[in-house]
């Protein structure tokens, strides 16, 4: 819900359709891409490496987004379809030499026709049935990795090397400086979804979600936009996969890419907010910054009940993420975006706000 | 009502949130470090060096590796040049203490770890320095053991000795450890992590998988008359279950079949075992026995080797075959998981590359088990786990006076320490680690053979085969 203080309106149509709709939103917007550039560097050891991993678990969140969010297509391979452009960004950077900014795009047009493959049974089947042809290709896509093309894709080995990046002399494999790299391409991600869900596409997407047979019957071409949900779900899990091969200097299964992260996703996504802009940021960074939480709780609790330490150790981490998800699905289904979006109300509409 | 309550909480939990997120990766206070299975340091060069030059022809040097294995030299043979009393040398370690495969390595990792930097420190530390531990919580992955070396390596002082755990780390920094020049003592060892780069600064206290399964191989073929089951022919055909992961497929390399095969023993391909608690390999195990298999191989550790025995008793295929594991399949966790069970383990076989609690002759051993029982930990604790934790620290506390008698306290340095392991061509970890550092190699290259045997009450570790030397399976 959008609610606009009196006074604030639009004067004319393109200024109604601008992202940054004001002058000072443009500013700040400015002023807080500088400040998530330089604010790590206050504490690069921790900061570094989680950013990195919280950049490209937004962009796999983003491509989930689409499909489940806005396509209501539930989908239990994104991990998967990020090892796809893992592996694709990885073998084009080692056998061809292609730069990053090149092996990042194929990679998502790679990704995203693999996408294609398992989204054609979306023609015949919907819902949980369409989850477990999805849950296929988790299954698949990993053991394919592990025992076709063994020479080229790592065999058993479970990953094979991946070079870092190098562009105009900088060293790249730092985290701190891949974080930026990372960014940008976060950067256009986010305006490539948003604006989606502002086109005819993403209307076409909501309009299969709420009723198929209805948006059916208003000229909604069900399989052509579903296919095309899967597609950029695949590839934005693709731009994913390939910053993480190229951050990890590594990709393939020892990486992870199991099921439990393609099912970590689906929980992020429930947390932050499905369909909404903001469920992937608010998402990804919670149960990022919440599994070191877990850690230290997990120790925490462990000294206080030392007698308990070994169970509490070995299964506190998963019974708390279980609790987390529990909680919000109970209190609020909606995520924290709606959440979010009812403080901003409320704020807006004080003092009348209740 | 109920909005208002949950919107406390929320606002309660981001407090918390922001507040346990500002502070960098944990650190653990000094002595809380696991028992690292990686690296046996070479307690006494001089001694052991002599017994590095061993047949490069593969035969049994038994006599060779016991008398490097049994070195009962003093733990202080390393005179300090220096005197850093007052200073305080860490050491880093990441490791998976948390989550659905903490049992991996248990409370006994935590606990050596402790018990021995104590000793350590009670006996003099590291030329007088104090011996401290870094740990990294990282629940076996790979995106926290990155965050994890990250956060290390931006230490200052620049870490010198690095302990992980589990193969996906052993993968995911091998590259990383050459550029920074930080020694990593790894219990994952896989082969292709550990020589690929081959002047890579990843060592293992253990051989790498390959030439561990390569030696059983060797074993089998030849004792085959003896230990064959029932009934079965005198062609060996392995099955090897393996969890899906590098550490599972770490035996069957190319090297590894290729050396079977040389010997006419028949390998069949892998079955990959599920990395859970609660996996099911009957599927695996019936595969094997409709395929011939005779022995059955298990490159799991922990609840994966319980699994496959459990499910070979199960299905009542023991008596048709054989069964062994690799080194960290080999070990106490596993019988505490069969639990009431136990007895069904008996008659596996193990590759062991280390001393076990009964080789009461070797100094590593006495001191093991003196603070084990000084301390009054669990039964249950007293495995390979405990043992090898203390052997290892005790063996980098002398590679690390060895690098500063040679290069002074300021050359305290990971190329250095690598230099220095190096150079003593074998080293050992009061006697019950040994690591292997001619010729290029950074890991084992010899083991015993033993066997369970349950006595009514509890399991023996026989020694079926004495210290020999391993085929050399690198690439």
């Amino acid at each position: 819900m959008t609610i606009r203080t009196a006074g604030d309106f639009d004067r004319h149509y393109e200024q109604d359709m601008r992202i940054l709709r004001k002058p000072q939103q443009a500013v700040l917007a400015v002023l807080a891409i500088i400040a998530i550039l330089i604010a790590p560097r206050f504490n690069q050891s921790y900061w570094a490496p989680t950013l990195n991993q919280i950049a490209y678990t937004i962009i796999a969140l983003q491509g989930l987004n689409i499909l489940t969010g806005l396509a209501g297509q539930i989908s239990l391979g994104q991990a998967s379809f990020m090892l796809v452009g893992g592996y694709s960004s990885a073998l084009m950077s080692t056998h061809w030499g292609l730069p990053i900014v090149l092996t990042i795009p194929l990679a998502a047009l790679t990704t995203g026709t693999i996408g294609l493959i398992f989204g054609l049974p979306s023609l015949r089947v919907k819902g949980f049935y369409l989850a477990m042809a999805t849950l296929a290709a988790q299954f698949i896509i990993p053991w394919a990795t592990r025992n076709l093309w063994k020479p080229i894709l790592g065999g058993t080995n479970g990953a094979i090397d991946v070079p870092s990046p190098e562009m105009f002399g900088i060293a790249w494999k730092e985290p701190m400086n891949f974080f930026i790299i990372a960014f940008v391409v976060l950067i256009i991600t986010t305006i490539l979804t948003n604006n989606i869900t502002r086109t005819r596409l993403g209307r076409a997407f909501v309009a299969v979600r709420d009723n198929d047979l209805a948006a059916e019957l208003l000229g909604v071409n069900l399989y052509g936009y579903k296919l095309r949900a899967f597609f950029i779900a695949a590839a934005l899990a693709g731009v994913a996969g390939a910053l993480k091969a190229h951050y990890q200097r590594g990709v393939g299964t020892e990486f992870g890419y199991g099921l439990q992260d393609s099912i970590f996703f689906l929980g992020m996504l429930v947390i932050g907010g499905m369909g909404t802009r903001l469920g992937p940021f608010l998402g990804a960074i919670t149960i990022v910054l919440l599994d070191d939480v877990a850690i230290w709780m997990g120790e925490l609790l462990a000294h206080v009940f030392p007698d308990q330490a070994a169970q509490l150790l070995t299964s506190f981490r998963p019974i708390f993420f279980g609790l987390v998800l529990i909680l919000f699905l109970i209190f609020e289904p909606r995520g924290l975006a709606h959440r979010w979006g009812q403080f901003l109300a409320a704020w807006r509409l004080r003092p009348f706000a209740r | 009502m109920k909005k208002t309550w949950f919107n406390y909480l929320l606002a309660l939990a981001l407090i918390g949130l922001l507040a346990a997120c500002a502070s960098p990766a944990a650190e653990a206070p000094a002595a809380e470090a696991p028992a690292s299975e990686a690296s046996a340091a070479d307690e006494s060069a001089p001694e052991t060096s002599s017994a590095s030059a061993e047949d490069a022809e593969g035969e049994s040097v038994a006599d060779d590796d016991s008398a490097a294995m049994g070195s009962t030299a003093s733990m202080d043979a390393v005179e300090c040049a220096h005197d850093l009393t007052g200073e305080e040398i860490v050491m880093y370690q990441q490791a998976g203490r948390e989550g659905p495969l903490a049992s991996i390595l248990g409370q006994g990792f935590a606990l050596a770890t402790e018990d021995v930097i104590s000793y350590i420190n009670d006996n003099g530390g590291v030329c007088g320095a104090t011996m401290a531990l870094d740990f990294c919580e990282t629940n076996y992955n790979p995106e926290m053991e990155v965050t994890c070396y990250e956060g290390f390596r931006a230490a200052d002082p620049k870490p010198v000795v690095l302990f992980t755990y589990g193969s996906g780390a052993t993968i995911a920094l091998k590259d990383r450890v050459v550029e920074d020049e930080i020694v990593n003592l790894a219990a994952g060892l896989n082969a292709e992590a550990f020589y690929n780069p081959a002047d890579g600064y990843t060592f293992g206290s253990g051989p790498i998988y390959s030439d561990q399964f390569a030696g059983f191989i060797q074993f089998l073929s030849e004792n085959w008359a003896d230990i064959k089951p029932e009934g079965a022919s005198d062609e060996i055909i392995v099955g090897v279950i393996g969890w899906a992961s590098a550490y599972g497929g770490g035996a069957t390399t190319p090297e590894a079949i290729a050396y079977a095969e040389s010997l006419g023993v028949t390998v069949l391909p892998l079955e990959e075992q599920a990395i859970s608690p609660d996996a099911d390999v009957s599927g695996s195990v019936q595969t094997l026995a409709l395929n011939g298999a005779n022995v059955i191989y298990s490159q799991a550790l922990s609840f994966g080797t319980a699994q496959v025995i459990g499910t070979v008793r199960a299905l009542g295929l023991w008596d048709s075959v054989v069964v062994g594991t690799v080194n960290w399949g080999f070990n106490t966790d596993v019988l505490n998981i069969l639990g009431d069970n136990i007895a069904i383990a008996d008659g596996t076989y193990g590759m062991f590359p280390y001393a076990w609690w009964s080789d009461t002759d070797l100094e590593g051993v006495q001191i093991a088990m003196e603070l084990f029982e000084s301390a009054g930990h669990p039964e249950s604790e007293r495995a390979t786990t405990y043992l090898t934790t203390v052997s290892a620290f005790l063996m980098m506390d002398h590679v690390m006076e060895a690098t500063l008698n040679e290069y002074g306290p300021d050359g305290l340095t990971g190329a250095n320490v690598k230099a220095t392991m190096e150079s003593m061509g074998t080293v050992t970890g009061a006697g019950v680690l040994r690591l292997d550092t001619a010729d290029g190699s950074r890991a084992t290259h010899s083991s015993q053979v033993r066997q369970w045997e349950w006595n009514g009450e509890s399991m023996d570790y026989t020694v079926v085969q004495d210290f020999f030397r391993l085929p050399d399976t690198r690439e």
